[in-house]
């Protein structure tokens, strides 16, 4: 394959090389180029989460009429919004609530939904009926729906929005996991699996999920992207993260209404739900090469 | 070797005996008021392998071939008949014991692309098959006196089948089609098995890995005494490997002889019709004898011969009355009511 082409003709910068079978996984992940890129940018929000916790330029809360909707400047690097909050401080706290909800939001449906998919590969039948049957069930209501119902039942808050995300999250993995455990059990080695004895648990485990794994890992870079999309929606309908608490989506819909007096402040919370979207995309594609055998020795 | 489950037989008792085996599979029902549709994949097969011989199973696509491979595999459960591998009947073990008794009986595949887990190595596939007898011990990673059995039952099957002992950290991706079914072969090897069953363990490949494969088949059958049953379409596979023949059509037995025998001396139609299928160079341009018309269908069943419709030699007497498999010679068996 790419071994007869040596490394400084491709200029793809994902070639690290061959011999690369000693190389190990960081080795790897290092000369991937887009998983680099998708590192660097979730990096930069996780980072800018965890230093919210200490510090921020100015309090995310903290209202000043006098200042605002003021340009970025030397003291408000992203200016100011419509009550003189500044922006950067904003950007910065919101980050805890996109990770808090993706990452609760995306295990939820990750850890219940898989199991729930290899089960329903693994048995077939009236098993399978019922668990793809509930799926379509949870599917067919909206995920603004499941939380406008958790909030009738508990009242308004992020915890409703993190449970409805998730809830849905159970039926997209549960549904994704299913088709291609399916197509897993119709391989061959998984009868060689059974004329070795194995049982239906331990091939699930030990052949089933590792060949899908890397439709998990996109999957779940994917969901979690689209939880903090979500949650962006929720807050926007009262029904997500609670006022002040910063969150990318309400500080999208609030400039909403200023877009044409002040279109600068819609920008920040824009770009930021689309970088750190993009970055955990490039992160799934990544792990998806590095996780895989049959490529990780090609690159 | 293990325990009381298997023990092993006198020399002159069969490894494999299979008797009345059917294996009737109904299809999802197409429409709400017909009854769905079964399809007769064996229809009462009987055979027999002794230790350390080899049957060739023989037939084109569709007759049952594979069905058979899986029954005798315990893969499978069968619609009437019964599978007994070294005297055990495979449908009365309890479970926990099927999982040990698995250890005598082992599978090539035809595909050697499909048929080994990529993400697994070389060390782990053929290592899974130990862990039937090494229960507990799923992962190669366990420093237990078990896993050293298990290394060095791994490491003495992957020298049999010719490969070095630094493949077994390699992925599957890393070898050729051939250097695979050797893969295949080491795990079937491992546990040291009464019988194999190879299901077209070379029509995936080059004619020229073919042979290497097959030799080294046989190479294994002289020093671990392992029976075969191989089961190939491919007249010259049966002719290089195996001692005894078995013709399939449609999910039946049709003849049943010694290489030698049937070699020389085809009785059955189908069965000369097969032979005179076969390409074969310097034939020039001799018009060869072809079966009018396709395999008969699967989903019913006939009253007479299920090759009359499209036998040379059919008669009044095919469509209404079946043959039995009857001997015709010392050791020759076909059903054909003119053989």
């Amino acid at each position: 394959m790419t071994e007869t082409v040596s490394n400084s003709d491709r200029g793809s910068g994902q070639g690290t090389g061959r011999g690369t079978a000693s190389l190990g996984f960081l080795g790897r992940a290092l000369g991937h180029r887009s998983f680099m890129i998708g590192l660097l940018l979730t990096g930069a929000m996780i980072i800018s989460a965890l230093v919210s916790l200490v510090w921020t330029p100015h309090s995310p809360t903290e209202i000043v009429i006098a200042e605002r909707l003021k340009l970025p400047s030397a003291s408000h690097w992203f200016g100011t919004d419509q009550f003189g909050r500044d922006i950067l401080s904003m950007i910065m706290a919101g980050a805890q609530t996109s990770i808090v909800v993706g990452l609760i939001a995306v295990s939820l449906g990750a850890v219940l939904g898989v199991s729930l998919g290899l089960w329903a590969a693994a048995r077939r039948g009236w098993t399978e009926d019922v668990i793809m049957r509930l799926s379509d069930l949870n599917l067919a209501f909206p995920v603004i729906l499941i939380a406008i119902l958790l909030t009738a039942g508990w009242g308004p808050g992020i915890i409703n929005a993190i449970l409805a995300l998730g809830i849905y999250n159970i039926s997209v993995f549960a549904r994704q996991v299913r088709g291609a455990g399916i197509a897993m059990w119709e391989r061959e080695f998984v009868l060689a699996a059974r004329a070795a004895g194995k049982g239906n648990l331990a091939i699930t485990i030990e052949h089933v999920l590792p060949n899908i794994i890397s439709i998990i890992v996109v999957q779940a870079t994917i969901s979690f992207a689209i939880a903090i999309l979500a949650e962006a929606a929720l807050s926007y309908l009262g029904v997500g993260s609670q006022p002040p608490n910063p969150s990318w989506g309400r500080m999208l819909s609030e400039s909403q209404s200023y877009i044409f007096l002040a279109p600068i402040i819609a920008v920040w919370p824009g770009l930021a739900i689309v970088l750190s979207v993009l970055g955990l995309n490039l992160i799934g594609d990544g792990l998806r090469d590095l996780v895989d055998p049959r490529l990780a020795r090609r690159r | 070797m293990n325990g009381p489950v298997l023990n092993a037989p006198e020399d002159s008792e069969a490894v494999l005996r299979v008797e009345g085996l059917q294996r009737h599979f109904t299809l999802p029902r197409e429409s709400l008021f017909r009854a769905p549709e079964t399809v007769y994949a064996l229809n009462g097969v009987d055979l027999s392998i002794r230790r350390g011989r080899s049957l060739g199973v023989v037939g084109e696509s569709g007759c049952g071939k594979s069905t058979l491979a899986r029954l005798c595999m315990a893969l499978d459960t069968p619609t009437a008949g019964r599978v007994e591998i070294l005297g055990q009947d495979l449908a009365r073990l309890p479970a926990r014991e099927m999982r040990r008794a698995r250890a005598q009986f082992q599978m090539v595949f035809q595909d050697p692309y499909g048929s080994l887990d990529p993400r697994h190595t070389v060390r782990r596939i053929v290592g899974e098959t130990m862990d039937a007898l090494v229960p507990g011990n799923g992962n190669s990673n366990g420093k237990s006196g078990r896993s050293i059995e298990r290394e060095e039952a791994v490491g003495l099957a992957i020298d049999a089948v010719g490969l070095r002992a630094n493949d077994l950290d390699k992925y599957p991706h890393e070898f050729s089609g051939g250097q695979r079914q050797r893969i295949a072969i080491a795990r079937a090897l491992v546990t040291r098995p009464s019988l194999i069953v190879a299901d077209e363990p070379v029509s995936a490949l080059d004619v020229s890995v073919q042979a290497q494969v097959l030799n080294l088949m046989q190479e294994l059958q002289q020093d671990f005494g392992v029976t075969y049953m191989l089961i190939s379409h491919d007249l010259g596979v049966v002719d290089y490997v195996c001692d005894e023949v078995a013709v399939m059509y449609l999910g039946r037995i049709v003849e049943r002889a010694s290489r030698r025998q049937l070699f020389a001396k085809p009785a059955h139609p189908y069965t000369q019709a097969l032979f005179d299928a076969v390409p074969r160079i310097g034939a020039g341009r001799r018009r060869r004898t072809t079966l009018p018309g396709n395999v008969g269908s699967q989903t019913r069943q006939a009253a007479g011969c299920a090759f009359a419709d499209r036998c040379p030699k059919a008669q009044s007497r095919c469509t209404g009355e079946a043959p039995e498999l009857r001997k015709i010679d010392n050791g020759h068996m076909a059903s054909c009511h003119f053989a």
